[in-house]
């Protein structure tokens, strides 16, 4: 039945005359460059760097062309599985690390721990992305972009309420964000967006002993003593002292700081470049510390390898990727984006022309959240964020509202 | 002119107040264009610094200089337009044929049937994608125009549309055809089609609108850049965190002034229609 | 003959992907891969899970309000703008402007324009002394202003349509009317509703399942927020397959929708069938 429908429609296609415009051209076989394919999401301000990178590596060698296709985050698993499903997924693609249990559950990728015994030193790339890559005691995947957030702050609406800055502790910062806070002027301490943005919350957790998940990802600890104190210390300065809008998503929150109506935002480098065309006077520090750790949220984006790629494309996909991660490309990476260097071993002092790149690269202490979670992204968008949402909304306490997202967490957390 | 001095006061007021509903209306229509053509119109910091403001701080023509080289701009368009004007085509052609049969030779359970077919559109395409995408691998047809045309070569709805629409044509015309001893195929491309033209250009332009800023299905269909249609080289501005918003809307703008020139000209057809009715 | 070719590509491109999907709804599949057979069992977990009565209850009340609001309007407009009314094509291009451009786009504008702190809509509501709340990222607010810009967006469209069905009224019996000294009221409603009835039935069949698949706004503007309170079927549905990979709820509450969407349609066409005007 499908085959007969097939020819129909083919005889259809045919007789309306459409030209066919196969993809015939790779399949490399003996001679000519091998082709690697690689999607990726880096759209916007960090395109120009990905791309002229790819360029330099094609123009580098003549063994290997990476032909690469790159689609907005969110439509990159629209058309990365039906691809995937059909045999026809790209040799190489660059995701969320938040991602990885689940792909490689579904037998897309295949490991990649040999890459680290070529040239590059695993121990120079960033813990937090290889600890996020790591699955079931294999590693795959490669890092291609990781960041840890920082907290920007406005350095105008801190001298006009006369307080120093920057904050380098939670307490510092609370004060800070009440002192600055004028709602007749529509100034806001800190925003603080609850969604669609590197975890704000984890980070106001972890500081104060609280946090999601327990460090060894078997159990919820969303509901212990130190998390409901923290969420109630916070939520309680945004309800009550109007410290920070109530609902905000990323973009809201960098909206309202680039606006200069709210004095502080913790965020990942690809915010600065706006701020200083907007003439923004800010300051770039390390997330404050609370009374149990100081640290940051890591962003980490890598590479992973097609359970179908022979090994010639696995060999040229390591090439690419040790060009990648080489010194030089990461300085690049680093003055054009703004991003720190992947490698610890790239001189700070070669970044001075982007302070950006040159401030992140100096913050060392990030976590990755909920890595190596098959239900990551439940745990988030269904039990964590709607459960803040609730609280800051005024819809419950933390003490009533937590217990219970816990217990949810838990069942999730089940195998 | 004779029919203004005929105007009495009461209408008068209705005519204004009519007027004045409709500038409303016109307002509320165009306000979000406005904001697009302000951040269109400004450097990224101005709205960054000023994103209450619809009027631009600073005004520059910089995004609509650059876009054109950020991307393919114009390779982009013109496989925008094949994409979307192929499709409109077609599936006007086969949707006003099936329309015409189920209107014609209906027979009991047809309806159901369709209804059914529309309510399955009701599937959001990302839940259909995977099974789709197997389809046109089986054909071969992954990167190519054809894949990327033909399974939007008939829809529910311009079937259902064009059905609703001969419902109500007058059944005199084909008879008379028929007593003529004309081929059916004949009566529906002699008779019945000219004097579907509204209904035409409706599911025309419906469809053209539709496949114009569709991002999706072109993005997985075609991996090849030379292949990609205007959303997916525009949608490059958006990002996970941070978007263009000038270039983004500079380039959807520029995207948006065909298709209101062709409707213009289309809705101007309605018109000439009223003319020709005589009404006034 | 006439259906043959609208036919096949139906069947191949639209009905075997979704009877595909029907498939994977009775599995524990998550995006690709076969999955375990699990029978009825993603369906009947919907009946105890929350976050679907919600979007459930959120669905219908965007239908029932979004439906008629849009039809009522393009009616008036249509009706308006099929006299001669001054700059009547550039009030009509301008009202089916939102419909050209891609709603994810005009979505951004919106979200800026209705943002409740940095929103130039939001201040001129403030500046007429109403309350605005938390503007879009209030709970109360948020199903509404996704509701308006559904309707925003579709009304220019339905007003086109009406129009064609204006077109389609028979000069001669207009002419009767006027000759006869029938009032403008008094026209529309006893000939020209009538009349249009196919139309209408059409459109507002086209109006419900616009508003079922509502999706573009809310993803943009709100992600469903705040905690789930604008979120639709068709938002849970997409953060159940492609967020959470959970394909086989995501095509369970496809189907659910599908036979929602069946079932009002042909209450729908059953009810216009009695008013049904044909030749």
């Amino acid at each position: 039945m499908r085959t007969r429908n097939s020819i129909v429609v083919g005889g259809l296609a045919a007789a309306l005359a459409l030209a066919a415009c196969g993809s015939d051209t790779d399949a490399g076989g003996g001679d000519g460059p091998l082709t690697i394919t690689f999607w990726n999401s880096y759209t916007a301000s960090d395109r120009p760097a990905v791309e002229a990178l790819v360029e330099q590596f094609n123009d580098s060698q003549e063994d290997v062309v990476v032909e690469m296709t790159i689609q907005p985050n969110d439509v990159l698993s629209d058309t990365l599985l039906p691809a995937y499903q059909a045999g026809q997924g790209p040799t190489i693609v660059a995701l969320d690390a938040s991602l990885v249990p689940s792909y490689v559950d579904m037998g897309v990728f295949q490991p990649v721990d040999d890459f680290y015994e070529g040239d590059v030193d695993a121990a120079l790339l960033p813990e937090a992305s290889l600890t996020a890559t790591t699955y079931e005691d294999q590693q795959w995947g490669i890092p291609f972009g990781a960041t840890p957030t920082m907290l920007y702050w406005n350095k105008e609406l801190f001298a006009a309420a006369g307080v120093e800055g920057p904050p380098t502790t939670m307490d510092e910062m609370a004060d800070a964000a009440v002192a600055i806070t004028d709602p007749a002027a529509g100034v806001y301490g800190i925003a603080i967006p609850d969604r669609e943005a590197p975890s704000v919350w984890a980070q106001l957790l972890w500081a104060d002993g609280g946090g999601v998940v327990s460090e060894d990802r078997t159990q919820s600890v969303f509901g212990s003593e130190e998390s409901i104190a923290a969420v109630t210390r916070w939520s309680d300065l945004m309800i009550d002292g109007g410290i920070s809008p109530v609902g905000l998503n990323g973009v809201d929150a960098d909206t309202l700081f680039g606006a200069g109506d709210a004095a502080m935002l913790i965020n990942g480098p690809w915010v600065s470049a706006g701020f200083t065309e907007a003439g923004l006077d800010y300051g770039i520090a390390p997330v404050p510390a609370g009374s149990a750790t100081q640290s940051a949220v890591a962003i980490s984006t890598n590479v992973h390898l097609n359970a179908d790629a022979d090994d010639d494309e696995r060999a040229g996909a390591y090439a690419f990727m040790a060009f990648w991660n080489s010194p030089e490309s990461q300085t690049y990476w680093a003055l054009n984006t703004g991003y720190p260097p992947n490698r610890s071993d790239v001189d700070p002092a070669t970044l001075a022309e982007n302070p950006t790149a040159q401030a992140f690269a100096a913050e060392t202490g990030s976590r990755f959240y909920l890595g190596g979670l098959m239900a990551a992204a439940q745990i988030d968008s269904d039990v964590v964020v709607p459960t803040i949402q609730r609280i800051t909304a005024g819809e419950g306490t933390a003490a009533e509202l937590m217990p219970p997202a816990s217990d949810q967490i838990d069942e999730l957390l089940a195998p | 002119m004779h029919r203004l001095r005929a105007l009495s006061g009461r209408r008068l007021v209705a005519a204004v107040l009519l007027a004045a509903l409709l500038a409303v209306a016109v307002a509320v229509a165009l306000l979000p264009f406005v904001w697009m053509l302000s951040a269109s119109l400004r450097p990224r910091g101005d709205l960054i610094a000023n994103p209450t403001s619809l009027v631009p701080g600073i005004w520059t023509w910089d995004n609509y200089r650059a876009i054109w080289e950020q991307i393919p701009f114009g390779r982009q368009l013109g496989n925008t337009a094949l994409f979307a004007g192929s499709v409109a085509v077609i599936s006007v052609t086969l949707d006003s044929m099936a329309g015409y049969a189920l209107a014609r030779f209906a027979f009991r359970g047809r309806t159901v049937v369709l209804v059914a077919v529309i309510a399955m559109l009701m599937l959001p395409p990302q839940v259909t994608l995977v099974p789709l995408y197997g389809v046109l691998v089986d054909l071969g047809w992954v990167n190519t125009y054809q894949g990327l045309i033909v399974p939007r070569a008939a829809d529910a709805f311009g079937i259902f549309f064009m059905r609703q629409f001969f419902l109500a044509l007058p059944r005199d015309l084909e008879d008379a055809g028929r007593v003529d001893g004309a081929s059916e195929l004949r009566i529906y491309g002699r008779v019945m089609l000219p004097l579907a033209w509204p209904a035409l250009l409706t599911v025309g332009l419906f469809n053209l609108l539709n496949n114009w800023n569709d991002l999706l299905w072109p993005l997985v269909v075609t991996t090849q850049t030379d292949m990609r249609t205007l959303p997916a080289g525009l949608a490059l501005f958006k990002g996970e965190h941070v978007s263009d918003y000038g270039l983004l809307m500079a380039g959807s703008v520029l995207a948006l002034l065909p298709m209101l020139a062709l409707f213009f000209v289309v809705q101007r057809r309605f018109i000439e229609g009223i003319a020709t009715t005589g009404l006034k | 003959m006439f259906l043959a070719p609208a036919g096949v590509v139906l069947l191949l491109f639209v009905i075997w992907p979704m009877l595909n999907a029907a498939a994977t709804s009775l599995t524990d599949a998550r995006l690709i891969g076969g999955g375990d057979w699990v029978g009825l069992q993603n369906y009947r977990d919907l009946l105890d899970d929350d976050r679907f009565l919600g979007a459930l209850q959120n669905t219908i009340v965007y239908a029932l309000v979004t439906t008629p609001v849009s039809v009522a309007l393009a009616l008036a407009l249509a009706v308006a703008l099929n006299r001669a009314v001054p700059l009547r094509g550039v009030v009509r291009s301008a009202m089916f402007l939102p419909f050209v451009a891609s709603l994810s786009i005009t979505a951004i504008a919106w979200s800026f324009l209705l943002d409740a702190q940095v929103g130039a809509v939001i201040s001129w509501l403030e500046a007429l002394g109403l309350d605005t709340g938390n503007g879009l990222r209030d709970p109360r607010f948020a199903l509404p202003a996704v509701m308006f810009v559904g309707v925003w967006r579709n009304v220019g469209f339905f007003m086109v349509m009406f129009i064609a069905g204006l077109q389609s009224i028979p000069k001669e019996i207009r002419e009767a009317a006027v000759v006869d000294g029938a009032g403008a009221w008094r026209r529309f409603h006893t000939i020209t509703l009538p009349l249009l009835s196919n139309t209408t039935m059409f459109v507002t069949v086209i109006a419900a399942i616009f508003s079922f698949q509502a999706f573009d706004q809310m993803y943009v503007m709100t992600g469903g927020g705040p905690f789930f309170r604008s979120e639709t079927l068709v938002m849970l549905i997409y953060s159940r397959g492609f967020e959470d990979y959970d394909m086989g709820s995501a095509t369970a509450i496809s189907w659910v929708l599908v036979a929602i969407v069946m079932l009002i349609s042909l209450l729908q066409l059953a009810y216009f069938r009695r008013r049904e005007v044909r030749y």
